[in-house]
Protein backbone atom coordinates (compact mmCIF):
# COMPACT_ATOMS: atom_id res chain seq x y z
CA UNK A 1 0.00 0.00 0.00
CA UNK A 2 1.26 3.32 -0.74
CA UNK A 3 2.80 5.11 2.08
CA UNK A 4 0.11 8.06 1.99
CA UNK A 5 -2.61 6.03 2.13
CA UNK A 6 -1.20 3.78 4.40
CA UNK A 7 -1.06 6.67 6.78
CA UNK A 8 -4.16 8.45 5.32
CA UNK A 9 -6.19 4.68 6.41
CA UNK A 10 -4.92 5.09 10.20
CA UNK A 11 -5.83 8.49 10.67
CA UNK A 12 -9.37 7.77 9.60
CA UNK A 13 -9.47 4.44 11.89
CA UNK A 14 -8.19 6.95 14.66
CA UNK A 15 -11.03 8.84 13.79
CA UNK A 16 -13.30 6.30 14.09
CA UNK A 17 -12.07 4.85 17.24
CA UNK A 18 -12.23 8.22 19.25
CA UNK A 19 -15.81 8.51 17.98
CA UNK A 20 -16.55 5.43 18.96
CA UNK A 21 -14.70 6.43 22.74
CA UNK A 22 -12.26 3.55 21.85
CA UNK A 23 -9.94 6.42 22.79
CA UNK A 24 -6.70 3.90 23.87
CA UNK A 25 -7.44 2.12 20.09
CA UNK A 26 -7.66 5.54 18.67
CA UNK A 27 -4.38 6.77 20.02
CA UNK A 28 -2.74 3.72 18.96
CA UNK A 29 -3.68 4.36 15.70
CA UNK A 30 -2.41 7.88 15.73
CA UNK A 31 0.99 6.26 16.93
CA UNK A 32 1.48 4.37 14.06
CA UNK A 33 0.68 7.06 11.87
CA UNK A 34 3.51 9.12 13.13
CA UNK A 35 5.92 6.14 13.28
CA UNK A 36 5.50 5.67 9.71
CA UNK A 37 5.39 9.64 8.66
CA UNK A 38 8.67 9.61 10.68
CA UNK A 39 10.47 7.13 8.73
CA UNK A 40 9.79 8.67 5.34
CA UNK A 41 12.39 11.25 4.10
CA UNK A 42 10.81 13.16 1.21
CA UNK A 43 7.34 14.85 2.86
CA UNK A 44 6.64 18.07 2.40
CA UNK A 45 5.35 19.44 5.35
CA UNK A 46 6.41 16.49 7.87
CA UNK A 47 7.05 18.44 10.69
CA UNK A 48 3.87 19.63 10.63
CA UNK A 49 2.08 16.91 10.06
CA UNK A 50 3.34 15.51 13.05
CA UNK A 51 2.81 18.39 14.93
CA UNK A 52 -0.78 17.76 14.04
CA UNK A 53 -0.93 14.40 15.03
CA UNK A 54 0.79 14.93 18.48
CA UNK A 55 -1.67 17.54 19.01
CA UNK A 56 -4.26 15.07 18.27
CA UNK A 57 -2.86 12.83 20.64
CA UNK A 58 -2.57 15.08 23.16
CA UNK A 59 -6.57 15.83 22.87
CA UNK A 60 -7.27 12.14 22.89
CA UNK A 61 -5.30 11.43 25.87
CA UNK A 62 -6.83 14.40 27.83
CA UNK A 63 -10.32 12.51 27.09
CA UNK A 64 -8.77 9.25 28.14
CA UNK A 65 -7.32 11.01 31.32
CA UNK A 66 -11.02 12.53 32.09
CA UNK A 67 -12.38 9.52 32.05
CA UNK A 68 -9.82 7.44 34.04
CA UNK A 69 -9.44 10.32 36.81
CA UNK A 70 -13.43 11.14 36.83
CA UNK A 71 -15.54 10.49 40.39
CA UNK A 72 -16.90 6.34 39.31
CA UNK A 73 -20.37 7.31 40.12
CA UNK A 74 -21.83 10.48 40.66
CA UNK A 75 -24.40 10.84 43.13
CA UNK A 76 -27.98 10.16 41.96
CA UNK A 77 -31.56 11.17 42.52
CA UNK A 78 -33.20 10.25 45.49
CA UNK A 79 -35.77 8.16 43.28
CA UNK A 80 -33.12 6.49 40.88
CA UNK A 81 -31.52 5.38 44.36
CA UNK A 82 -34.75 4.02 45.50
CA UNK A 83 -34.77 2.13 42.20
CA UNK A 84 -31.99 -0.03 42.42
CA UNK A 85 -32.66 -0.58 46.15
CA UNK A 86 -36.10 -2.32 44.71
CA UNK A 87 -34.47 -3.96 41.26
CA UNK A 88 -31.36 -5.46 42.86
CA UNK A 89 -32.07 -6.46 46.56
CA UNK A 90 -33.50 -9.51 45.22
CA UNK A 91 -34.04 -11.47 48.91
CA UNK A 92 -37.28 -12.09 50.22
CA UNK A 93 -37.13 -12.05 54.03
CA UNK A 94 -37.25 -8.36 55.79
CA UNK A 95 -33.71 -8.51 57.18
CA UNK A 96 -31.63 -9.77 54.09
CA UNK A 97 -33.98 -7.54 51.39
CA UNK A 98 -32.76 -4.14 53.08
CA UNK A 99 -29.11 -5.45 53.33
CA UNK A 100 -29.00 -6.13 50.13
CA UNK A 101 -30.63 -2.68 48.75
CA UNK A 102 -27.60 -1.30 50.85
CA UNK A 103 -25.31 -2.58 48.95
CA UNK A 104 -26.81 -2.05 45.92
CA UNK A 105 -26.44 1.62 46.22
CA UNK A 106 -23.03 0.72 47.62
CA UNK A 107 -22.33 -1.29 44.22
CA UNK A 108 -23.59 1.81 42.43
CA UNK A 109 -21.39 4.07 44.19
CA UNK A 110 -24.07 5.90 46.12
CA UNK A 111 -21.82 5.41 49.34
CA UNK A 112 -23.43 8.46 51.05
CA UNK A 113 -27.21 6.97 51.12
CA UNK A 114 -25.71 3.11 51.75
CA UNK A 115 -24.04 4.05 54.68
CA UNK A 116 -27.44 5.87 56.12
CA UNK A 117 -29.25 2.34 54.96
CA UNK A 118 -26.50 -0.16 56.71
CA UNK A 119 -26.39 2.11 59.77
CA UNK A 120 -29.97 2.13 59.88
CA UNK A 121 -29.84 -2.09 59.94
CA UNK A 122 -27.36 -1.96 62.99
CA UNK A 123 -30.07 -2.44 65.09
CA UNK A 124 -31.18 -5.67 63.58
CA UNK A 125 -29.31 -8.24 65.25
CA UNK A 126 -29.41 -10.77 61.95
CA UNK A 127 -27.64 -8.54 59.58
CA UNK A 128 -26.15 -6.15 61.76
CA UNK A 129 -22.59 -7.63 61.51
CA UNK A 130 -22.55 -7.79 58.01
CA UNK A 131 -24.00 -4.14 57.49
CA UNK A 132 -20.90 -3.41 60.15
CA UNK A 133 -18.32 -4.51 57.95
CA UNK A 134 -20.12 -3.17 54.87
CA UNK A 135 -19.95 0.16 56.20
CA UNK A 136 -16.27 -0.42 56.60
CA UNK A 137 -16.28 -1.19 52.91
CA UNK A 138 -17.81 1.75 52.22
CA UNK A 139 -15.44 3.80 54.23
CA UNK A 140 -12.68 1.69 52.45
CA UNK A 141 -13.92 2.84 49.10
CA UNK A 142 -14.23 6.21 50.27
CA UNK A 143 -11.19 6.45 51.90
CA UNK A 144 -12.68 7.73 54.64
CA UNK A 145 -10.31 5.59 56.89
CA UNK A 146 -10.43 8.13 59.62
CA UNK A 147 -14.02 8.47 60.07
CA UNK A 148 -14.24 4.59 59.46
CA UNK A 149 -12.26 4.27 62.54
CA UNK A 150 -14.29 6.91 64.84
CA UNK A 151 -17.36 4.71 63.84
CA UNK A 152 -15.51 1.92 64.88
CA UNK A 153 -15.01 3.77 68.36
CA UNK A 154 -18.41 4.62 68.59
CA UNK A 155 -19.37 1.19 68.57
CA UNK A 156 -16.79 -0.20 70.88
CA UNK A 157 -18.34 2.42 73.19
CA UNK A 158 -21.59 2.08 72.31
CA UNK A 159 -21.80 -1.64 73.44
CA UNK A 160 -23.81 -2.33 70.16
CA UNK A 161 -21.46 -5.71 69.68
CA UNK A 162 -20.63 -8.42 71.62
CA UNK A 163 -16.46 -8.55 72.40
CA UNK A 164 -16.26 -11.08 69.83
CA UNK A 165 -18.04 -9.81 67.28
CA UNK A 166 -16.50 -6.21 67.74
CA UNK A 167 -13.03 -8.58 67.34
CA UNK A 168 -13.97 -9.83 64.03
CA UNK A 169 -14.94 -6.59 62.96
CA UNK A 170 -11.69 -5.25 63.92
CA UNK A 171 -9.75 -8.06 62.45
CA UNK A 172 -11.78 -7.58 59.36
CA UNK A 173 -11.08 -3.64 59.24
CA UNK A 174 -7.35 -3.78 60.27
CA UNK A 175 -6.96 -6.58 57.58
CA UNK A 176 -8.43 -4.63 55.04
CA UNK A 177 -6.24 -1.22 55.68
CA UNK A 178 -2.97 -3.66 56.10
CA UNK A 179 -4.07 -4.89 53.04
CA UNK A 180 -3.73 -1.47 51.16
CA UNK A 181 -0.91 -1.03 52.67
CA UNK A 182 -2.63 2.25 55.20
CA UNK A 183 -0.71 2.78 58.06
CA UNK A 184 -3.73 2.96 60.82
CA UNK A 185 -4.31 0.31 63.36
CA UNK A 186 -8.16 0.16 64.63
CA UNK A 187 -8.50 -0.76 68.43
CA UNK A 188 -10.26 -1.92 70.55
CA UNK A 189 -10.47 0.09 74.20
CA UNK A 190 -12.49 -2.56 76.00
CA UNK A 191 -10.66 -5.38 77.65
CA UNK A 192 -11.04 -9.09 77.24
CA UNK A 193 -11.00 -9.29 73.66
CA UNK A 194 -7.67 -8.83 73.08
CA UNK A 195 -7.08 -12.72 72.27
CA UNK A 196 -7.24 -13.16 68.61
CA UNK A 197 -10.66 -15.88 68.27
CA UNK A 198 -11.60 -17.91 65.56
CA UNK A 199 -14.67 -15.69 63.40
CA UNK A 200 -17.93 -17.59 64.88
CA UNK A 201 -19.72 -18.93 61.94
CA UNK A 202 -20.95 -15.96 59.48
CA UNK A 203 -24.60 -14.33 59.99
CA UNK A 204 -26.17 -13.44 56.98
CA UNK A 205 -22.86 -11.48 55.24
CA UNK A 206 -23.47 -10.23 52.03
CA UNK A 207 -20.80 -8.08 50.98
CA UNK A 208 -19.99 -4.88 48.53
CA UNK A 209 -17.11 -6.23 46.18
CA UNK A 210 -14.46 -3.25 46.24
CA UNK A 211 -13.55 -3.58 42.90
CA UNK A 212 -15.92 -0.96 41.19
CA UNK A 213 -13.05 1.48 42.94
CA UNK A 214 -10.33 -0.19 40.77
CA UNK A 215 -9.13 -2.20 43.72
CA UNK A 216 -8.41 -6.00 43.33
CA UNK A 217 -11.76 -7.92 43.39
CA UNK A 218 -12.64 -9.14 45.91
CA UNK A 219 -14.72 -13.00 47.08
CA UNK A 220 -17.71 -13.22 48.78
CA UNK A 221 -17.10 -14.14 52.43
CA UNK A 222 -16.32 -17.24 52.61
CA UNK A 223 -17.32 -19.08 55.82
CA UNK A 224 -15.49 -22.56 54.59
CA UNK A 225 -13.53 -24.39 52.19
CA UNK A 226 -13.52 -27.78 50.71
CA UNK A 227 -10.05 -29.23 49.48
CA UNK A 228 -10.09 -31.80 47.20
CA UNK A 229 -6.57 -33.41 48.22
CA UNK A 230 -4.34 -34.38 45.76
CA UNK A 231 -1.41 -35.74 48.03
CA UNK A 232 -0.59 -37.33 51.38
CA UNK A 233 -3.13 -39.70 53.34
CA UNK A 234 -6.41 -38.33 52.40
CA UNK A 235 -5.31 -38.17 48.82
CA UNK A 236 -8.50 -38.21 46.53
CA UNK A 237 -10.64 -36.21 49.68
CA UNK A 238 -12.31 -33.62 49.38
CA UNK A 239 -11.11 -32.33 53.49
CA UNK A 240 -13.89 -28.93 54.68
CA UNK A 241 -12.04 -26.27 56.81
CA UNK A 242 -13.56 -23.37 58.26
CA UNK A 243 -12.09 -19.83 57.25
CA UNK A 244 -11.08 -18.23 60.32
CA UNK A 245 -10.35 -14.66 58.46
CA UNK A 246 -10.76 -13.56 54.82
CA UNK A 247 -9.05 -11.05 53.43
CA UNK A 248 -10.09 -10.40 49.89
CA UNK A 249 -8.70 -13.34 47.99
CA UNK A 250 -6.09 -14.16 50.96
CA UNK A 251 -8.16 -16.62 53.61
CA UNK A 252 -6.74 -18.65 56.78
CA UNK A 253 -7.54 -21.22 58.31
CA UNK A 254 -7.17 -22.54 61.92
CA UNK A 255 -6.12 -26.76 61.69
CA UNK A 256 -5.93 -28.57 65.02
CA UNK A 257 -2.74 -30.17 65.53
CA UNK A 258 -4.63 -33.71 65.30
CA UNK A 259 -4.08 -32.63 61.40
CA UNK A 260 -0.09 -32.88 61.34
CA UNK A 261 0.27 -35.59 59.17
CA UNK A 262 -2.13 -33.87 56.53
CA UNK A 263 -0.38 -30.24 57.25
CA UNK A 264 2.65 -31.46 55.79
CA UNK A 265 1.21 -31.80 52.44
CA UNK A 266 0.44 -28.60 52.25
CA UNK A 267 3.40 -26.88 51.84
CA UNK A 268 3.88 -23.78 51.49
CA UNK A 269 3.59 -23.05 47.38
CA UNK A 270 1.76 -25.80 47.07
CA UNK A 271 -1.19 -25.34 44.31
CA UNK A 272 -4.98 -26.64 45.57
CA UNK A 273 -6.38 -27.28 42.12
CA UNK A 274 -9.80 -27.88 43.11
CA UNK A 275 -11.69 -26.07 46.39
CA UNK A 276 -14.86 -25.42 46.65
CA UNK A 277 -15.97 -22.37 48.37
CA UNK A 278 -18.87 -22.09 50.95
CA UNK A 279 -20.11 -18.64 51.37
CA UNK A 280 -23.39 -17.99 53.34
CA UNK A 281 -25.62 -17.65 50.22
CA UNK A 282 -22.96 -19.65 47.04
CA UNK A 283 -21.15 -21.98 46.57
CA UNK A 284 -18.57 -21.83 44.28
CA UNK A 285 -15.37 -23.41 42.76
CA UNK A 286 -12.19 -22.17 42.44
CA UNK A 287 -8.13 -22.84 42.89
CA UNK A 288 -5.61 -21.57 44.99
CA UNK A 289 -1.92 -21.63 46.62
CA UNK A 290 -0.68 -22.37 50.30
CA UNK A 291 1.32 -18.98 50.99
CA UNK A 292 2.08 -19.88 54.84
CA UNK A 293 1.81 -22.63 56.64
CA UNK A 294 2.50 -21.84 60.25
CA UNK A 295 2.47 -23.80 63.81
CA UNK A 296 1.22 -21.45 66.23
CA UNK A 297 3.55 -21.07 69.54
CA UNK A 298 1.25 -19.26 72.00
CA UNK A 299 -2.44 -18.70 72.81
CA UNK A 300 -5.30 -21.02 73.40
CA UNK A 301 -4.60 -22.65 70.03
CA UNK A 302 -1.17 -23.36 70.76
CA UNK A 303 0.26 -26.15 68.61
CA UNK A 304 -2.15 -25.69 65.93
CA UNK A 305 -1.43 -24.54 62.55
CA UNK A 306 -2.71 -21.63 60.83
CA UNK A 307 -2.48 -22.10 56.97
CA UNK A 308 -3.13 -18.70 54.52
CA UNK A 309 -4.21 -19.28 50.95
CA UNK A 310 -4.35 -17.32 48.29
CA UNK A 311 -7.37 -17.75 45.93
CA UNK A 312 -5.90 -17.65 42.52
CA UNK A 313 -8.71 -18.44 40.49
CA UNK A 314 -12.88 -18.69 41.23
CA UNK B 1 -35.10 -16.37 37.83
CA UNK B 2 -38.17 -15.01 36.84
CA UNK B 3 -40.75 -13.85 39.56
CA UNK B 4 -44.32 -14.55 39.18
CA UNK B 5 -47.05 -11.45 40.40
CA UNK B 6 -49.78 -13.54 41.05
CA UNK B 7 -52.18 -9.95 41.50
CA UNK B 8 -51.22 -9.05 37.76
CA UNK B 9 -51.16 -12.42 36.49
CA UNK B 10 -47.33 -11.93 34.99
CA UNK B 11 -44.29 -13.40 35.07
CA UNK B 12 -41.48 -10.86 35.07
CA UNK B 13 -38.66 -11.87 33.47
CA UNK B 14 -34.89 -10.49 33.04
CA UNK B 15 -33.03 -9.87 29.78
CA UNK B 16 -29.46 -8.47 30.08
CA UNK B 17 -27.07 -7.02 27.30
CA UNK B 18 -23.90 -7.87 28.26
CA UNK B 19 -20.33 -7.34 26.00
CA UNK B 20 -17.36 -5.00 26.22
CA UNK B 21 -17.69 -1.38 26.55
CA UNK B 22 -18.58 0.77 23.95
CA UNK B 23 -19.57 -2.40 21.75
CA UNK B 24 -23.07 -0.85 21.61
CA UNK B 25 -25.43 -2.36 24.19
CA UNK B 26 -27.05 0.78 25.12
CA UNK B 27 -27.27 1.89 21.53
CA UNK B 28 -29.56 -1.41 21.37
CA UNK B 29 -31.57 -0.96 24.45
CA UNK B 30 -32.10 2.76 23.31
CA UNK B 31 -33.24 1.86 19.74
CA UNK B 32 -35.84 -0.60 21.15
CA UNK B 33 -37.06 2.12 23.52
CA UNK B 34 -37.15 4.64 21.18
CA UNK B 35 -38.88 2.15 18.24
CA UNK B 36 -41.30 -0.18 20.23
CA UNK B 37 -42.29 2.87 21.84
CA UNK B 38 -45.69 1.04 22.57
CA UNK B 39 -44.44 -2.22 24.21
CA UNK B 40 -42.52 -0.21 26.16
CA UNK B 41 -43.82 0.17 29.66
CA UNK B 42 -42.54 2.93 32.11
CA UNK B 43 -39.40 4.81 31.19
CA UNK B 44 -35.73 4.27 31.08
CA UNK B 45 -33.76 4.58 33.77
CA UNK B 46 -29.99 6.02 33.12
CA UNK B 47 -27.40 4.79 35.55
CA UNK B 48 -24.63 6.37 34.81
CA UNK B 49 -21.20 6.35 35.27
CA UNK B 50 -18.15 7.35 34.04
CA UNK B 51 -17.70 6.84 30.08
CA UNK B 52 -20.74 4.08 30.96
CA UNK B 53 -24.48 3.15 31.84
CA UNK B 54 -26.94 1.03 33.22
CA UNK B 55 -29.97 1.18 31.45
CA UNK B 56 -33.19 -0.66 32.57
CA UNK B 57 -36.85 -0.20 30.93
CA UNK B 58 -40.13 -2.48 31.07
CA UNK B 59 -40.82 -4.02 27.86
CA UNK B 60 -44.25 -6.14 27.06
CA UNK B 61 -43.62 -8.63 24.11
CA UNK B 62 -46.41 -8.79 21.74
CA UNK B 63 -47.07 -12.30 20.37
CA UNK B 64 -45.14 -14.71 21.94
CA UNK B 65 -48.10 -16.21 24.30
CA UNK B 66 -48.06 -17.18 27.13
CA UNK B 67 -47.32 -18.98 30.11
CA UNK B 68 -49.98 -21.37 32.13
CA UNK B 69 -52.43 -18.16 31.26
CA UNK B 70 -49.75 -15.53 32.36
CA UNK B 71 -48.72 -12.54 30.68
CA UNK B 72 -44.64 -12.19 30.33
CA UNK B 73 -43.39 -8.92 30.99
CA UNK B 74 -39.71 -8.35 30.10
CA UNK B 75 -37.12 -5.95 32.00
CA UNK B 76 -34.53 -5.29 29.61
CA UNK B 77 -30.85 -4.41 31.07
CA UNK B 78 -27.42 -3.17 30.19
CA UNK B 79 -24.80 -4.22 32.26
CA UNK B 80 -21.72 -1.19 32.01
CA UNK B 81 -19.52 -2.99 30.14
CA UNK B 82 -16.01 -0.80 31.22
CA UNK B 83 -13.45 -3.08 32.43
CA UNK B 84 -13.69 -0.87 36.02
CA UNK B 85 -17.61 -1.76 36.66
CA UNK B 86 -16.98 -5.39 37.53
CA UNK B 87 -18.95 -5.35 40.45
CA UNK B 88 -21.77 -3.65 38.83
CA UNK B 89 -22.13 -5.58 35.84
CA UNK B 90 -22.26 -9.03 38.06
CA UNK B 91 -25.19 -7.46 40.28
CA UNK B 92 -26.68 -6.37 37.14
CA UNK B 93 -26.84 -10.00 36.12
CA UNK B 94 -28.61 -11.77 39.05
CA UNK B 95 -31.08 -13.41 38.17
CA UNK B 96 -30.75 -13.56 34.54
CA UNK B 97 -33.43 -14.56 32.54
CA UNK B 98 -31.66 -14.29 28.73
CA UNK B 99 -28.78 -12.78 27.61
CA UNK B 100 -27.92 -10.34 24.56
CA UNK B 101 -23.88 -11.25 24.13
CA UNK B 102 -23.35 -7.69 21.84
CA UNK B 103 -20.22 -8.34 20.54
CA UNK B 104 -18.00 -5.25 18.29
CA UNK B 105 -16.84 -6.31 15.62
CA UNK B 106 -14.42 -4.39 15.11
CA UNK B 107 -10.93 -6.35 14.56
CA UNK B 108 -9.17 -4.21 17.09
CA UNK B 109 -11.84 -5.24 19.95
CA UNK B 110 -11.55 -9.20 18.79
CA UNK B 111 -9.68 -9.47 22.48
CA UNK B 112 -12.01 -7.46 24.52
CA UNK B 113 -14.96 -9.44 23.01
CA UNK B 114 -13.79 -13.11 24.22
CA UNK B 115 -12.64 -11.03 28.02
CA UNK B 116 -16.09 -10.24 28.57
CA UNK B 117 -17.28 -13.47 27.33
CA UNK B 118 -14.82 -15.32 29.84
CA UNK B 119 -16.26 -12.70 32.41
CA UNK B 120 -20.01 -13.04 32.11
CA UNK B 121 -19.43 -16.95 32.09
CA UNK B 122 -17.71 -16.81 35.32
CA UNK B 123 -20.33 -14.22 36.97
CA UNK B 124 -22.95 -17.01 35.85
CA UNK B 125 -21.07 -19.57 37.18
CA UNK B 126 -20.87 -17.23 41.05
CA UNK B 127 -24.49 -17.25 40.46
CA UNK B 128 -24.88 -21.16 40.09
CA UNK B 129 -25.81 -20.49 36.45
CA UNK B 130 -24.14 -22.33 33.48
CA UNK B 131 -23.44 -20.42 30.73
CA UNK B 132 -24.46 -23.31 28.46
CA UNK B 133 -28.05 -23.45 29.72
CA UNK B 134 -29.24 -19.91 29.95
CA UNK B 135 -30.66 -18.72 27.16
CA UNK B 136 -28.53 -16.71 24.99
CA UNK B 137 -27.81 -15.00 21.79
CA UNK B 138 -24.86 -13.37 20.18
CA UNK B 139 -25.24 -10.15 17.92
CA UNK B 140 -22.31 -8.77 16.13
CA UNK B 141 -22.74 -5.43 16.13
CA UNK B 142 -21.15 -2.59 13.85
CA UNK B 143 -21.46 -4.52 10.52
CA UNK B 144 -22.26 -1.08 9.03
CA UNK B 145 -18.36 -0.05 9.75
CA UNK B 146 -16.88 -2.35 6.71
CA UNK B 147 -18.77 -0.27 4.20
CA UNK B 148 -16.87 2.64 5.61
CA UNK B 149 -13.49 0.29 4.98
CA UNK B 150 -13.09 -0.21 8.38
CA UNK B 151 -11.07 -3.66 9.42
CA UNK B 152 -13.55 -5.97 11.07
CA UNK B 153 -14.28 -9.10 12.20
CA UNK B 154 -15.96 -11.48 9.84
CA UNK B 155 -18.88 -13.47 11.26
CA UNK B 156 -17.27 -16.54 10.85
CA UNK B 157 -14.12 -15.08 12.86
CA UNK B 158 -16.69 -14.06 15.55
CA UNK B 159 -18.24 -17.30 15.81
CA UNK B 160 -15.31 -19.03 16.12
CA UNK B 161 -13.67 -17.06 18.49
CA UNK B 162 -17.24 -16.67 20.93
CA UNK B 163 -19.96 -19.37 19.66
CA UNK B 164 -17.68 -22.27 18.93
CA UNK B 165 -18.57 -24.18 21.76
CA UNK B 166 -21.60 -22.70 22.88
CA UNK B 167 -23.56 -23.12 19.35
CA UNK B 168 -26.32 -20.46 19.71
CA UNK B 169 -27.89 -18.16 17.52
CA UNK B 170 -25.77 -14.72 16.54
CA UNK B 171 -26.93 -12.54 14.30
CA UNK B 172 -25.54 -9.58 12.55
CA UNK B 173 -26.66 -5.96 13.39
CA UNK B 174 -25.62 -2.28 13.23
CA UNK B 175 -27.48 -0.92 15.81
CA UNK B 176 -26.74 2.95 15.19
CA UNK B 177 -28.95 2.57 12.04
CA UNK B 178 -31.31 -0.37 13.94
CA UNK B 179 -30.63 -3.54 11.73
CA UNK B 180 -30.48 -6.34 13.69
CA UNK B 181 -31.47 -4.63 16.74
CA UNK B 182 -35.09 -5.90 16.86
CA UNK B 183 -34.41 -9.63 15.42
CA UNK B 184 -32.07 -10.12 17.73
CA UNK B 185 -34.45 -9.04 20.97
CA UNK B 186 -36.81 -11.55 19.42
CA UNK B 187 -34.52 -14.29 19.32
CA UNK B 188 -33.84 -13.71 22.74
CA UNK B 189 -36.85 -13.82 23.79
CA UNK B 190 -38.01 -16.49 21.99
CA UNK B 191 -35.54 -18.80 23.83
CA UNK B 192 -35.71 -16.69 26.88
CA UNK B 193 -39.74 -17.82 26.84
CA UNK B 194 -38.85 -21.29 25.79
CA UNK B 195 -36.88 -21.83 28.98
CA UNK B 196 -39.16 -19.81 31.22
CA UNK B 197 -41.41 -22.47 29.78
CA UNK B 198 -40.01 -25.48 30.60
CA UNK B 199 -38.87 -24.03 33.83
CA UNK B 200 -42.52 -23.40 34.73
CA UNK B 201 -43.62 -26.59 33.50
CA UNK B 202 -40.76 -28.82 35.23
CA UNK B 203 -42.15 -26.97 38.82
CA UNK B 204 -45.77 -27.30 38.33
Amino acid sequence: MNVAVKIKTLLQEAELYRSQGLLKESIGKYRAAADILQKVDKVKNRDAYLEGIARKIRAVEKELDAFLNAPAAPEMTAAVQDLIKEKFAFAKDADSQPLEGAIALAKFGQYGRALEEFRSLLAKEPVKVAAAKNIIRCHISRESFDEGIEEFRQWDGDGLFSPQQLENLRVFFQGVLDKRGIEKTVEIAQSGAETFQEIESPELDLQLDQSDAGQEEELLDISSIGVLMEDGPQTGERVEFDVSFQSGKEISLLIPSREKGMIEHLRVGTKLNDIEFYSPFAMFQGAGIVTSNTKIATGPKRGDFSLDIKVTST
Amino acid sequence: MATINLKKKEIEAKIVYYGPGRGGKTTNLEYIYKTYKKQVTGDMVSITTEGDRTLFFDFLPIGLGKIRGFDVRVSLYTVPGQVQYSSTRKLVLKEVDGLVFVADSLQVRREKNMISLKDMAQNLKDYGLNVFKVPLVFQYNKRDLAEEGFPILTVEQLDKDLNRQLKVPSLPASALKGDGVGATLKECLKLTLKSLKSQFQEGS
